[in-house]
């Protein structure tokens, strides 16, 4: 027979005992127990101080708890989600009568009787039947439970997963605490991919998380990866090269990463990339950091199939489209071969019409009206994409081909308007996406990350074709291994399939508005509400292989943050 | 025995002996409320009766002052379950049987927070009268099984009497559980220095040393031992007046003789404004052993029986006057009895 007490904290005793009442039955889904006064006997809080005595255990939304039938033969671990304190006032009259009609200092001899009552979400038992929770001490978990709780570990505290990729450490109301684990087969696929993270910017932390993430996936996955990262914003990930100097300040994260075994460095290998400055050729770049940057620029047979997608879509019709077949053959004819060639073409075919007698109103079946708009969209572009487009001579793509295991990429596209980077990201993703499905590279995912992912694929009906690309990314993308790691302040703001598609899910501090909204309805309204107050650092975890979500708590990224990097020099 | 197991037992004595299953709804506590009955007696004054005494009790500075530690209450339930068909003389009779449990459990108090002291003490089994019971070493084998069949003696057999003797007899049995109680109480080493408050009369305990540490407190009283005059001026008594302490007078050819010369003294808990002359107005009766200091005790047990007034236990009927760790023994001996329904369901063999 299992020896059950290897799943408990039994030297923190019994917490308190599940009850089943007419009105709120337990199910198998579900059981309610009330909290027992610490050290009220030998069998409870035998290791609670004096001083504890007559408390309730220090219990919260989100903790863990296992209770232990009296038949001894079942445990069923539950998260949290719901607490209740109910007095024996049977009103609000009735409290205000008892002190003395109303006088909010007095002090009464006796102390109303008060319950907290703690409803449970069931998230798996030991004899791993579906049941009722019947008669059951509570305890607190031991370590061994709380990871078999999230089906990581079997009952001989053995990994269940392909590979165990650390994300955080759960810490109980108990103090115990908790290495959590995703299996990297749904995190970078074959079995699932993608990962989101939502939260208020500034307060949830979202980057430090990924980069976390990222650095523990680098260490202990057994597959071939490389990432992608591109910064929107600011310097955020513009020195992940650099270690982070809050770390040698704080013991808990040293520790975490310790515990974690993930080496505290940086991302030294990584490589950044920019868009060129027009202003200050050759090797300038538009990037805000100050350390090595290698630049890319698009020349004409690099970006001219891209072209259509720099056109606003009120701009671009089936008239435009027309020209740009005649334009686009010749390119592919090589007749055209830089971007200033191809405007000086365009420009000598609306000037040979305009001087032909009588002038010509069509050239090459297309009316000249639409060759002249076509021109002077094109003539803005340039401008429109700063350092995107190489008008003389060649560009320089970033070089995909040397991605290798281990390999970091940061592209840097703060600099850019919304088109700008729409074009950049797409662009990316398209060549990983087609150079993965040749073979060219020797890897087995490509992570790309990417923060304000609603700029790219935002909710509602408009269909852009990023949109669709990031879609079909994360429907069918785990196959080829491209995986995608989005951020954004609202989930609800980004396209709803993407979302569900992602199978590792990390919630930071989130508003009220925002859960409100049907990505929050699975959650209880205390778990919405410790939402609302997350610290940072914090995050709740929902992964396709957990019974529950799971509140973790994340250390410091191994990088400097981007904000920091004058400082830290 | 647990009383899923007594439940099925006094089920299958029922049957056993021929009966019917009948279960009521409702008990026989509830069909007949008892009132106190202590209403003959007489007494007489320990201090002037011209007056009423005020007690010296500082509000608020005094409200979270008691010196008590130790409530104790008792409760019982006595349902009708069914009948047998007996042979009495030359006649056939019905005899009621009942399923009864009785219990006291005394709450203590340790930084405002209340707790069991020791085990609350359960008596529970069948009520008939045993000696029209037809099947006779029936009886006697579920006896011996460990079922406690309680006899309710009585005479006639006439049905209604047997009911009303079953309630009675069920009283007799809970203030025997309590009583033993309080005796556990008082002969443990809790009880030395402290008083315990006991719900209602105390003049129900006939052991005189065993209710030496208690203080009774009694919510309702039917009987005026005093002129009407004044009476009336206990009536008008204000909050935080006693009333002069006396002692219940108890005839040489009482049999009950010392029982009832307890020492008791009425107080006003609350304000009267707007209600009734009973509201808030308590009687406490404490042992003869303190007459010759009795209006010193009045006045000390006064004060923190003062401060017992807070919490109130609204909306119970009687909150004015029902002390919130009184009825914590209640509410925690209901939660260990079986309801009425279990009770009718286990008769009619669904849960047992």
């Amino acid at each position: 027979m299992m020896d059950l007490d290897v799943f408990l904290n039994t030297s923190y005793g019994v917490i308190g005992r599940t009850a089943s009442t007419k009105r709120e039955p337990n199910t198998s889904g579900q059981f309610h127990f009330w909290l027992a006064k610490l050290g009220a006997s030998d069998s409870t809080a035998a290791q609670v101080g004096d001083s504890s005595k007559g408390e309730i255990a220090p219990i919260e939304i989100g903790n863990i708890v296992a209770a232990r039938s009296d038949k001894d033969n079942d445990i069923t671990f539950g998260l949290v989600t719901e607490m209740r304190a109910y007095s024996d006032i049977d009103s609000f009259i009735a409290d205000y009568l008892s002190h003395n009609f109303g006088d909010a200092t007095i002090e009464v001899p006796t102390d109303i009787s008060e319950v907290v009552v703690v409803t449970c979400s069931v998230m798996r038992n030991v004899s791993l039947k579906t049941k009722p929770v019947g008669r059951s001490r509570v305890y607190f978990p031991s370590r061994l439970g709380i990871q078999y709780a999230y089906g990581i570990v079997d009952e001989n505290g053995e990994s269940i997963f392909s590979g165990a990729i650390p994300i955080g450490i759960f810490e109980n109301g108990d103090g115990t605490i908790a290495p959590v684990s995703v299996d990297e087969d749904f995190l970078v696929g074959p079995e699932g991919a993608h990962l989101n993270v939502s939260g208020i910017s500034g307060l949830a932390a979202k980057t430090s998380a990924i980069e976390f993430v990222i650095k523990s996936l680098l260490t202990h996955s057994r597959k071939r990866i490389a990432v992608v990262m591109f910064n929107v914003k600011s310097k955020d990930l513009l020195y992940i090269d650099q270690p982070n100097t809050k770390l040698e300040e704080d013991d808990w994260s040293k520790n975490v990463y310790a515990e974690l075994r993930i080496p505290l460095e940086a991302f030294a290998n990584a490589r950044f990339f920019a868009p060129a400055d027009p202003s200050n050729r050759p090797h300038g770049s538009q990037s805000l950091r100050v350390l090595e940057t290698e630049i890319f620029e698009w020349d004409l047979s690099m970006i001219y199939r891209d072209i259509p997608s720099l056109f606003n879509s009120m701009d671009w019709d089936d008239r435009m489209e027309g020209v740009w077949f005649v334009i686009r053959e010749e390119i592919e004819n090589e007749r055209l071969l830089t971007y200033n060639q191809m405007l000086s073409w365009v420009s000598r075919q609306i000037n040979q019409a305009n001087d032909a007698r009588p002038p010509r109103q069509w050239i090459r079946g297309n009316h000249i009206a639409t060759w002249n708009k076509m021109r002077s969209h094109l003539q803005r572009f340039p401008r429109s994409y700063r350092g995107l487009i190489a008008t003389g001579g060649e560009g320089r793509d970033i070089p995909w081909q040397e991605l290798n295991s281990g390999s970091v990429y940061v592209i840097d596209m703060q600099m850019l308007n919304d088109r700008g980077q729409r074009l950049v990201f797409g662009r990316a993703v398209s060549t990983i996406s087609r150079k993965l499905e040749s073979g060219e590279l020797d890897l087995d995912a490509v992570i790309v990350f990417v923060d304000e992912l609603n700029k790219f694929a935002p909710s509602g009906n408009v269909r852009t074709p990023l949109k669709s690309r990031l879609i079909d990314i994360t429907a069918r993308g785990r196959s080829l291994g491209l995986i995608l790691f989005g951020a954004e302040q609202f989930a609800s703001s980004v396209d709803k399939e993407i979302v569900e598609n992602s199978s590792t899910y990390l919630f930071g501090r989130t508003e009220t508005n925002e859960l409100r909204t049907p990505n929050y309805a699975a959650f209880s309204d205390e778990i919405k509400a410790k939402l609302t107050m997350l610290s940072q650092g914090r995050l709740l975890v929902k992964f396709a292989k957990f019974p529950q979500p799971i509140f973790v708590r994340f250390p410091y990224p191994p990088c400097l943050p981007g904000d920091m990097f004058n400082a830290a020099t | 025995m647990g009383t899923h197991d007594t439940l099925r037992q006094a089920r299958d004595f029922v049957r056993a002996q021929g009966g019917k299953m009948a279960p009521l709804l409702v008990s026989e506590e509830e069909i007949n409320p008892q009132t106190q009955d202590d209403l003959s007696l007489q007494a007489y004054a320990l201090e002037p009766t011209n007056a009423c005494y005020q007690v010296h009790y500082q509000y608020p500075d005094d409200a979270a002052i008691s010196e008590f530690s130790f409530f104790e209450d008792g409760r019982q339930r006595t349902v009708h379950i069914g009948f047998i068909k007996a042979r009495f003389g030359s006649h056939e009779a019905l005899i009621p049987v009942h399923y009864f449990i009785v219990a006291a459990v005394i709450l203590q108090r340790e930084q405002r927070n209340l707790k069991v002291w020791a085990q609350p003490l359960i008596k529970q089994g069948v009520l008939v009268q045993k000696s029209l019971v037809p099947n006779q070493s029936l009886l006697d084998e579920f006896e011996s099984m460990g079922l406690v069949i309680e006899d309710t003696e009585s005479e006639g057999g006439d049905y209604y009497e047997l009911r009303n003797r079953a309630l009675k007899k069920a009283k007799s049995l809970r203030l025997s559980v309590e009583d033993d109680l309080i005796r556990q109480w008082r002969l443990s080493h809790d009880a030395v220095d402290h008083f315990l408050v006991v719900d209602g009369t105390l003049m129900n305990f006939r052991d005189e040393q065993n209710i030496r540490q208690c203080v009774g407190v009694s919510k309702s009283f039917g009987s005026r031992y005093f002129s009407i005059s004044e009476n009336n001026r206990i009536m008008q008594m204000e909050e935080f007046q006693r009333s002069w302490v006396f002692q219940f007078h108890s005839p040489e050819e009482d049999i009950r003789m010392g029982a009832r010369e307890r020492i008791s003294w009425y107080l006003r808990l609350r304000s009267r404004v707007n209600s009734g002359p009973e509201f808030g107005l308590i009687r406490v009766e404490i042992s003869r052993h303190y007459r010759d200091n009795a209006p010193e005790y009045a006045e000390r047990f006064s004060r923190s029986l003062l401060s017992e007034r807070l919490p109130t236990s609204y909306p119970t009927p009687r909150w004015d006057k029902h002390l919130y760790p009184i009825r914590e023994c209640e509410n925690y001996l209901s939660s260990i009895m079986p309801s009425i329904s279990t009770i009718a369901e286990s008769m009619k063999g669904v849960l047992a």
